[in-house]
């Protein structure tokens, strides 16, 4: 009379993450289809579904007529607990098919923290959790995003990887899922079959072996079908390229719960800590005119109050004015909001967010990253004291009396001068308050300080880096905090062990995954979210393993040392980013890509800013 | 409401809608009248939103056939088209199922005074609960929860109507009839906690609420 799931989803949280039903939602006849693609998203509905690179994917799968892409996320503890109690596996919210039952099961990897969720879910679902287990008949895994740039902590765990843009590739996997799947071979006879593919990666057809100081001696194929490298893939034209003509709009709020328009890939700058900014290159564009016509179409089918810029530095964006004239229209017309993230503040820009409604006048936020001038210029990031101070008068004058400022603790070469620096570069901006005419000043002013920990990262001049351990970091974070006197500076940070963590797994190696698959024993999961982060567990789960992890996030590498990612080729040279990496010691900036081309390598992709000239 | 034309709509909430939150139903509602097109008026204004007012917070998990919600155009429109518009881009297990021009009589949402429901039940065990007994006791006290504080209140005046509508092992079928409205609303999961602390052996596995109707001193909204 009453069903399992009627009984469970009333004595969960958010019952309305897990029914499926909402508008936009693709409905198909599994019957009907040759394949069937569950799309993962290792964290909650709330998080996976605000993630742009899922709505392109699911939508661009399911114009397939030969495929079913469902979606799939991380049930919140509360779920997870309910359906081990009654024994439901891990399901699609679609047709509610158990993730097991599918083709092919596709995760996205957003950050380092998800991966003890994707092996949870594995778990959930049914499926053996290492490559090596999966036997016949049960789904391949697969796994892309910004973190697969480095697949290695992931390697024994997935089947194979999908490096760069998955648009066009991903459809190549599946015509060749088609053509295996009719010819009946093994589950190796498909990876080879796809390991050919430009941006394929199978972990299970290399080798690694170890010098005596466990750093990788080699890096070898095992299989003829493997290739040395493995390029990643990237949409050369991506004026014109696929976009859903609607989106999913949720019954509950998300994190991102609006229309996100992608304006351009990859960034010009070349902040030196900034994974981004070198494997989406090169910066490739839409044109203005599609972008206003996408907003007018997407509003129009999802109702959605608010559309929003995405991109990883809005101001970069070469036919900025007209878009946002057209936009602004657009907006007026259907009663909805902008919003202008990534903005740099001069004087067109504080003419457009006069214009726009949603930049409240309460908070405006500034990235500086760094209180010295030397320490700016050590990470490229070309923005001076005076800079900061001229926009900080301009934000004030507006009419604006809050202010963000982000920072990062534990940059190369960072002393605690430095960290002191933070704090007073927080006072000009005070200061600047003051300075201009009472008249104009509102009743308050208050100045948010936020301060993260720095991580190095893979395809970074940073990447052979030592993290700051976690006792320098937490005195950092109190000089920082000691920088600050005035009671209208506020100021907080990251938690450094979650930092630490992150530093491992994002330049690890294929030996975490044993320490991913203990921790995974030992109950972690949601390691994202405070409230379920277990720091001592992660250490006895590297113990366990007789892992280091101060090996891969405390130790500084040399230049020629086999990089665990040394086999992925992004199109920036290892050359390069070592140029990069001497050019920070000596605090030289190097031009962004429209200033003047310093051949990072990108331009064999034969597109984007390389080629505007 | 300057200026505009306020009209009335019925609709349902049943299936997995049920699990709708009031306030993203509120948003649900609003993104489906951007996506109708239709001349709803705004409010004034830094943040505009449209103008409608839902008669009755629903709890989550209860299904409805007759939830109202009034919405203000800047024209008159015909209501079929309203109703065409709405159901054509609502989600599933939401639907609009009437529409009517409110006129200047009217009866507002603050005229709501009772709701009828049919609660379909597991029970912990075969037997079905006395009713009679239950009704006839001198007063019911079970503790309620206002927005500030839990407080001991007798409901037994509120219990307007309480029937077995059917009974077969484990599961029975009640109709309900309770207090609705802004100034004081009894939830009818209260009549059946107070049934499972006089009744000695009746308790409740689960249940399902549905509300069949809104009433204004006996009269339907519209």
């Amino acid at each position: 009379m009453f069903s399992v799931m009627d009984k469970i989803l009333m004595s969960v949280q958010k019952p309305v993450c897990y029914t499926g039903g909402e508008l936009g939602m693709i409905k198909k006849d599994p019957a009907g289809t040759d394949i069937r693609f569950a799309f993962c998203f290792p964290d909650s509905y709330e998080v996976g579904m605000s993630h742009l690179g899922m709505k392109i994917l699911y939508h661009l799968l399911n114009e397939r007529p030969d495929t079913y892409c469902e979606r799939v996320f991380a049930p919140w503890p509360d779920m997870e607990e309910r359906m081990r109690q009654h024994d439901i596996a891990l399901f699609s919210l679609e047709t509610k098919t158990a993730v097991s039952k599918f083709d092919i099961v596709g995760f996205t990897l957003q950050y380092e923290l998800s991966y003890s969720n994707l092996v949870n879910m594995l778990d959930l679902a049914g499926i053996s959790l290492t490559a090596c287990e999966r036997k016949e008949g049960e789904p391949f895994v697969c796994a892309g995003g910004p973190c697969a740039y480095n697949p290695e902590p992931l390697a024994e765990i997935a089947d194979f990887f999908v490096l760069g843009e998955g648009e066009q590739v991903i459809g190549e996997v599946l015509d060749k899922y088609l053509e295996w799947k009719r010819g009946g071979g093994s589950r190796k006879a498909f990876l080879e079959s796809i390991a050919q593919l430009d941006g394929i990666y199978v972990p299970s057809f290399y080798d690694v072996t170890y010098n005596d100081d466990n750093t990788i001696a080699a890096f070898t194929p095992n299989n003829p079908h493997a290739k040395p490298k493995i390029t990643k893939r990237i949409m050369r034209d991506f004026k014109g390229s696929y976009f859903p003509q609607s989106l999913i709009v949720p019954y509950g709020e998300t994190v991102h719960d609006r229309v996100t328009l992608e304006i351009f890939r990859g960034c010009i700058r070349g902040c030196r800590f900034c994974q981004a900014g070198y494997v989406y290159r090169p910066v490739r564009e839409k044109s203005a005119h599609e972008l206003v016509e996408l907003a007018a179409r997407l509003i129009a089918a999802t109702g959605y109050e608010e559309i929003s810029l995405c991109s990883l530095s809005t101001s970069d964006f070469t036919a900025l004015s007209e878009l946002t004239e057209g936009l602004l229209q657009e907006v007026a017309q259907k009663r909805v909001n902008l919003s202008l993230p990534s903005l740099r503040i001069d004087n067109f820009s504080m003419e457009l967010m006069q214009r726009v409604q949603t930049v409240r006048k309460s908070g405006l936020t500034f990235a500086p990253e760094a209180g010295t001038q030397r320490l700016r210029d050590v990470i490229n990031k070309g923005v001076t004291e005076q800079d900061l101070l001229d926009s900080a008068d301009l934000v004030f004058r507006g009419g604006w009396n809050n202010i963000k400022l982000y920072f990062m603790i534990g940059l190369p070469t960072e002393t605690m001068a430095d960290v002191a620096a933070i704090g007073a570069l927080a006072h000009k901006v005070r200061d600047a308050y003051f300075a201009i005419p009472r008249e104009m000043r509102k009743n308050s002013v208050n100045i948010s300080v936020s301060a993260s920990t720095f991580v190095p990262k893979p395809f970074t001049p940073f990447q052979w880096e030592a993290q700051d351990d976690i006792a320098t970091i937490l005195e950092k974070q109190k000089a920082a905090r000691a920088s600050m006197k005035s009671r209208q500076i506020s100021f907080s940070w990251h938690d450094a062990k979650t930092s630490y963590l992150e530093g491992v797994f994002a330049r690890g190696d294929r030996r975490l995954s044993q320490v991913l698959l203990a921790a995974h024993k030992n109950g972690c999961k949601f390691d994202g979210w405070h409230e379920f982060f277990n720091f001592d567990m992660w250490l006895k789960s590297f113990e366990q393993c007789g892992v280091s992890p101060e090996f891969y996030n405390q130790r500084k590498r040399s230049y020629d040392e086999v990089l665990p990612w040394d086999h992925i080729d992004i199109g920036v040279s290892r050359e390069f980013l070592r140029s990069e990496s001497e050019r920070a010691y000596s605090a030289d900036a190097t031009p962004n890509c429209r200033t003047a081309c310093v051949g990072c390598g990108a331009s064999v992709f034969g597109g984007g800013v390389c080629f505007e000239g | 409401m300057k200026g505009s034309f306020t009209y009335r709509l019925r609709y349902e909430k049943n299936h997995d809608a049920r699990y709708i939150s009031h306030l993203d139903f509120i948003r649900l509602m609003s993104r489906a009248l951007r996506r109708t097109a239709l001349p709803v008026t705004y409010t004034e204004g830094f943040n505009p939103h449209p103008v409608m007012t839902v008669a009755m917070p629903i709890s989550v998990g209860v299904t409805s056939e007759c939830e109202y919600i009034d919405i203000g155009f800047d024209s008159r429109l015909p209501e079929g088209e309203i109703a065409q518009r709405f159901n054509h881009t609502l989600p599933s297990g939401i639907a609009v199922t009437g529409v009517v021009l409110l006129g200047t009589d009217a009866c507002s949402f603050n005229a709501i005074t009772s709701a009828r429901y049919l609660v379909k039940t597991e029970m912990k065990s075969d037997t079905a609960p006395d009713l009679d007994t239950f009704l006839g006791l001198s007063e019911i006290i079970v503790a309620k929860k206002s927005k500030s504080a839990v407080r001991e209140v007798d409901i037994k005046k509120d219990i307007y109507a309480l029937k077995l509508l059917s009974h077969e092992g484990r599961f029975a079928d009640f109709a309900v009839e309770t207090p609705a409205g802004g100034s004081y609303n009894l939830k009818p999961e209260l009549v059946f906690a107070a049934m499972e602390k006089y009744l000695p052996g009746f308790g409740i596995a689960f249940m399902q609420v549905h509300r069949l109707s809104l009433l204004a001193q006996g009269k339907a909204l519209m």
